[in-house]
């Protein structure tokens, strides 16, 4: 009975020292070991060494057989030759006991220390090398004298191009849009197969219009999930289209990207676990907006000019109640509708109800006509629009109109940060025009699915659709990672215009 | 004396019903001719015809020689043919000279340059067939009513207005469906007048009348219509005689 | 509320209500001329201001050669709906009411054109009538340069049509054939030239319009249609459809009853109050509100 339990502890002496297993290339794994102790683990799993790590002239030599196991190497032993080799994926590493040459790939290569056989009877290799030779990432902390070996997941090579689709207007009131969804994520997509592509394959970016119209997007969209079978979908770029499209991506479970900002495109309300923002929302955008008017130009008496349509309107409804957390009230909401041109009368009432700021919440073309009425009547007030109010479609038609007029903005292509620089000239240089918002976006968004797609290790869609929930990515956004709302992002800026450029005010956050 | 119209054969359609079936007619210069006969006999096709408002079936139409019955209605009225209508028929919106003033546009000269520019030629040339028009007015006794528009007209007035306007056109042959009908005694007496003067002015007419009176006192020759045929033709006296016409008539119109 | 407030209020109200005028005296001249309404009507205010910025500002002619190469284009364009639209309706048998919806038809066909070349996004308008953020000071007023032009075009092409049509032989002729095309005829009328000329002389008043209105609107898809097509109709019923006077009269009202709606009662009523008052002007004075003369049929 004593040998039976004796034996059972052996067995299980032994199933702690060899009774992992082995992990399988193309999933990766975190080695730890520490110098002088039998204790390691392997993606976080503790283990039992026979022999602890040692230092010999400043290298680290562990048992051959367990970091070859632990990198899921496959492990031969020549005991005439007295030579030991790992084989993983391609890579091909021999080591001769007491030689410090070694091959690598069928290239000689010198070592530093020698593989030995230990008075123990272990054999013992340099792990630095072998790690690094098949490519792995070793790190040595001095205070805890602890190696970290991180073998990332190998990484398989598709032969057929990586199909996706971007559904954006190109003729229509948003066609100016389209341009410029079109031009970030196929800068995008031309860089990332320049260096090779996501594991070797090709991004082939598929482009649509959908004249920011719900019926033609779901032409567009139901086209890319059965025709074009894209792994995931970009746009459409208008809200009202995304609303009418997107459960059709969450049916054939497919990840969509959309640069649309209303905020009943929020998670919350969508619950549709496929939709992902990619810039920041209008609710967001109007929330900052008001917050600058109270806090930095400490107005008390905000007059608004407001659009009609679900932009302006739900716009609206944020800024009121960001007044109203304040306590400060709205003293006039001016009302125009889209394609009005002579505000005069609007304008004469927000003059005369003493308000010290005016709120611009229209879209481009009315913002245009209130900046030259409010020009014209002299309504001399600091003026802070919506995002609409921050694009070149607004400065152009309104003209000198529109200096010093302050706005949140989505992307400012003046800002300075280094990534936004880059990607402003990469932009410039492609398409000989200075990128908008959205095009910013989009180019994130690529990016982003090139991270989720390398992360999930694999091109199918609901494993992109997992992955994109959790990858982390730094763009021209700045960090961007998917919150409970399903946004990416809540970058915005407020700026002000000099005539030719957006000057940043403040960046956020 | 030649013959200012001839009609060949002239025969026209209406799905079953032939209006005017083989009319051989010819109207003398300088005559006037009367086209009489029952009601839906056929003489208001017969003058459409001949003014351009339909094309004829079959038969042809000759205008000083010339074949006319496939030219469009315009042309027609400014070879020289006017006409007025049996119920009257005036631009409502235009007031009485402005009624006539139409009528002036083919003798225009300026060119569309000139209207566009408003040079003084084309001030010249309005002005001179704003005074034509007068002038038409006048010969109807209408010359006082120029500015008033024709629904403030009474009947007979603008029966003479209508004749005012077909004359403006100074056409070779001017065609008059039922002048007269519907005309009070004074009315008639005036309209009487004016056939006088037209006569005066040697202006070739065809005249097509129900009242007898009239016919007898204005027309040189007769052409009488039944069912679209021409039965009988010649001076008023002997047409009054014929059988064939007293019997289609039934002395139903005898006044 | 000032005296100031109110006379700028006024001038806004005229000047946007004189624009709805000018579109309407397109619809007038059609009607006066052909009795018949063309629903596309606006969209040859689009079409001219389009071209007009492709030959100014894209081709770099200068103002008077874009200005009259546009114009004439749309004159011809006035021409091919007569041949390419009228005239195949009727010869099938077609009436008034075939001609709107054609040309309903038609007025989608453009913008969907517009925005395929274009882009829909509005343009600037080339400073051809002066900066839109030059204005003229008049004590305490503050008027842009534009509106002068606009009041000033307005006036001459009001005066030109009114000469044209009451005053001239060719009025005369577009006024005849307008209420008997027959008869019109028998009188030795050309119907068919005057119905070509109606055509152009319509589409280029319009067009005259679309460029003189370009720099309110922008270049833009509002042009061709939306509240100014709808406002410019109006504004010709008020003019019972045959005054160019009334017209322009009605346009204003419509620029002065929106103005004064929204100041005394609400911005958000402005378009319910103005088509309020146009349907009950309809119906009280279905020929017209300003119809001076009584008209005999
Ligand atoms: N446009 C037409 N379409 C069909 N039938 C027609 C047309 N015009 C005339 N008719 C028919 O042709 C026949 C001749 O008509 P028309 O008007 O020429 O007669 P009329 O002699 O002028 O009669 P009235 O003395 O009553 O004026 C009638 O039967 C009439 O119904
Ligand atoms: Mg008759």
């Amino acid at each position: 009975m004593k040998k039976a339990l004796v034996m059972l502890m052996v067995v299980a002496l032994f199933a702690g020292v060899l009774g992992f297993t082995p992990v399988r290339a193309a999933e990766g794994a975190i080695v730890q070991i520490t110098i002088g102790s039998t204790k390691a683990t392997i993606n976080s799993k503790a283990v039992v060494l026979d022999q602890p790590p040692l230092i010999e002239s400043g290298r680290t030599l562990v048992p051959f057989r367990f970091i070859g196991e632990a990198i899921g190497a496959q492990i031969g032993w020549n005991p005439a030759k007295k030579s030991v080799s790992y084989v993983l994926g391609n890579k091909n590493i021999v080591l001769t006991i007491g030689s410090v040459t070694a091959i690598v790939n069928g290239v000689k290569t010198t070592l530093d220390v020698a593989p030995k056989i230990l008075p123990t009877g272990r054999t013992v290799v340099p792990i630095r090398f072998i790690s690094e030779s098949i490519g792995a990432k070793v790190d040595w902390n001095a205070t805890t004298r602890m190696v970290t070996v991180t073998v990332a997941a190998a990484k398989p090579s598709w032969s057929t191009p990586i199909k996706i689709v971007l559904s954006a207007p190109f003729t229509g009131s948003g066609s100016i849009l389209g341009t410029y969804c079109k031009g970030g994520a196929q800068l995008a997509v031309d860089e990332i197969n320049a260096a090779g592509g996501v594991n070797g394959a090709k991004l082939d970016l598929i482009t649509y219009d959908d004249q920011a119209n719900a019926s033609t997007a779901a032409t567009v969209v139901r086209r890319a999930l059965d025709s074009d079978k894209a792994v995931a979908i970009f746009g459409p770029n208008m809200s009202a289209a995304v609303l009418g499209v997107h459960a059709l991506a969450q049916q054939a479970k497919v990840p969509m990207l959309v640069g649309a900002t209303s905020p009943s495109l929020r998670y919350d309300t969508t619950h549709n676990d496929y939709l992902f923002r990619l810039r920041a929302d209008d609710g967001v955008k109007v929330a900052q907006q008001v917050k600058y008017i109270v806090e930095i130009l400490k107005a008390k008496k905000p007059g608004i000019i407001l659009g009609s349509d679900d932009y302006c309107t739900s716009a609206l409804a944020v800024a009121k109640q960001a007044f109203e957390k304040y306590g400060i009230k709205i003293v006039d909401i001016e009302s125009m509708k889209e394609g009005d041109k002579d505000v005069t009368a609007q304008v004469t009432k927000l003059k005369n109800a003493g308000i010290d700021v005016l709120v611009g919440l229209t879209h481009e073309p009315e913002a245009a006509v209130v900046m030259l009425k409010v020009r014209q009547l002299k309504l001399a007030v600091p003026i802070v629009g919506f995002s609409a109010w921050g694009v070149p479609a607004f400065t152009d038609l309104a003209g000198d109109a529109a200096i010093g007029v302050i706005s949140v903005q989505g992307f400012n292509p003046a800002d300075t940060d280094p990534t936004v620089k880059k990607f402003v000239d990469a932009y410039k240089a492609k398409w000989g025009m200075e990128p908008s918002d959205p095009a910013q976006c989009y180019y994130d968004g690529v990016y982003l699915l090139k991270k989720a797609i390398e992360t999930a290790g694999s091109t199918d869609p609901v494993k992109i659709d997992e992955a994109l929930k959790t990858v982390e990515y730094t763009g021209v956004q700045g960090l961007m990672k998917c919150d409970a709302l399903h946004n990416f992002t809540n970058i915005c800026y407020i700026s002000q215009f000099n005539g030719k450029t957006w000057k940043v005010i403040s960046k956020i956050p | 004396m030649a013959n200012i119209l001839e009609t060949k054969a002239l025969t026209k359609r209406f799905g079953g019903i032939v209006a005017n079936r083989g009319i051989n007619l010819a109207i003398e210069q300088g005559k006037t001719t009367g086209l009489i006969g029952p009601n839906g006999s056929g003489k208001s096709t017969f003058i459409n015809q001949i003014s351009g408002m339909f094309p004829p079936t079959s038969g042809s139409i000759l205008f000083e020689g010339e074949e006319i019955s496939r030219k469009p209605a315009c042309e027609i009225a400014s070879m020289g043919i006017a006409r007025t209508f049996q119920r009257i028929q005036l631009f409502g919106h235009l007031n009485v000279v402005e009624n006539v003033l139409v009528s002036r546009c083919k003798f225009m000269r300026a060119s569309a340059l000139d209207i566009a520019l408003g040079t003084a030629r084309v001030r010249h040339e309005e002005k001179a067939q704003f005074d034509k028009a007068m002038e038409f007015l006048g010969i109807v006794g209408l010359d006082g009513d120029a500015w008033k528009l024709p629904s403030n007209l009474p009947y007979g007035k603008r029966r003479a207005l209508e004749i005012a306007r077909a004359l403006a056109l100074e056409p070779l042959l001017l065609l008059l469906d039922e002048p007269a009908a519907g005309m009070t005694k004074e009315e008639f007496v005036e309209i009487l007048r004016i056939m006088e003067i037209l006569k005066e002015r040697k202006i070739t007419m065809l005249l097509v009348e129900h009242t007898m009176e009239f016919i007898r006192k204005a027309v040189d020759r007769v052409y009488v219509l039944n069912f679209g045929e021409v039965i009988a033709q010649g001076s008023f006296e002997e047409i009054e005689r014929n059988k064939a016409v007293i019997s289609a008539y039934l002395g139903d119109e005898n006044e | 509320m000032v005296l100031s407030d109110l006379l700028q209020n006024i001038i806004g109200g005229v000047t946007v209500g004189a624009t709805y005028g000018l579109i309407g005296l397109g619809v007038v001249f059609l009607w006066q001329s052909i009795e018949r309404i063309n629903f596309a009507n606006i969209s040859s205010a689009m079409l001219a201001a389009y071209l007009f910025y492709t030959f100014y500002t894209q081709l770099h002619l200068g103002f008077l050669v874009a200005f009259v190469v546009s114009i004439a284009i749309i004159a011809a364009y006035g021409l091919a709906l007569r041949h390419l639209v009228l005239e195949p309706i009727n010869r099938h048998g077609g009436d008034k009411l075939e001609f709107v919806v054609a040309t309903l038809m038609l007025c989608t066909f453009w913008l969907s054109v517009v925005k395929v070349l274009y882009g829909g996004i509005a343009k600037p308008f080339p400073p051809v009538f002066g900066e839109a953020t030059s204005f003229v000071q008049i004590g305490s007023i503050s008027i842009p340069s534009v509106y002068f032009w606009i009041f000033f075009v307005v006036l001459v092409l009001v005066l030109v049509l009114y000469v044209l049509l009451q005053r001239t032989m060719i009025g005369k002729m577009f006024r005849a054939t307008a209420q008997n095309k027959e008869m019109a005829s028998l009188v030795g009328i050309n119907v068919g030239m005057t119905t070509s000329l109606a055509f152009m002389l319509s589409t280029s008043i319009v067009g005259i319009a679309g460029i003189l209105l370009a720099p309110i609107y922008f270049v833009s898809l509002d042009l061709g249609g939306g509240p100014i097509g709808v406002k410019g109709f109006a504004a010709a019923v008020m003019g019972g459809l045959i005054d160019p006077l009334g017209t322009i009269l009605g346009g204003l009202s419509i620029g002065l009853i929106e103005n004064f709606s929204t100041l005394f009662i609400s911005s958000a009523y402005k378009d319910v109050i103005s088509f309020v008052v146009l349907v009950v002007v309809l119906v009280w004075k279905p020929r017209g509100i300003f119809n001076w003369t009584t008209k005999g049929d």
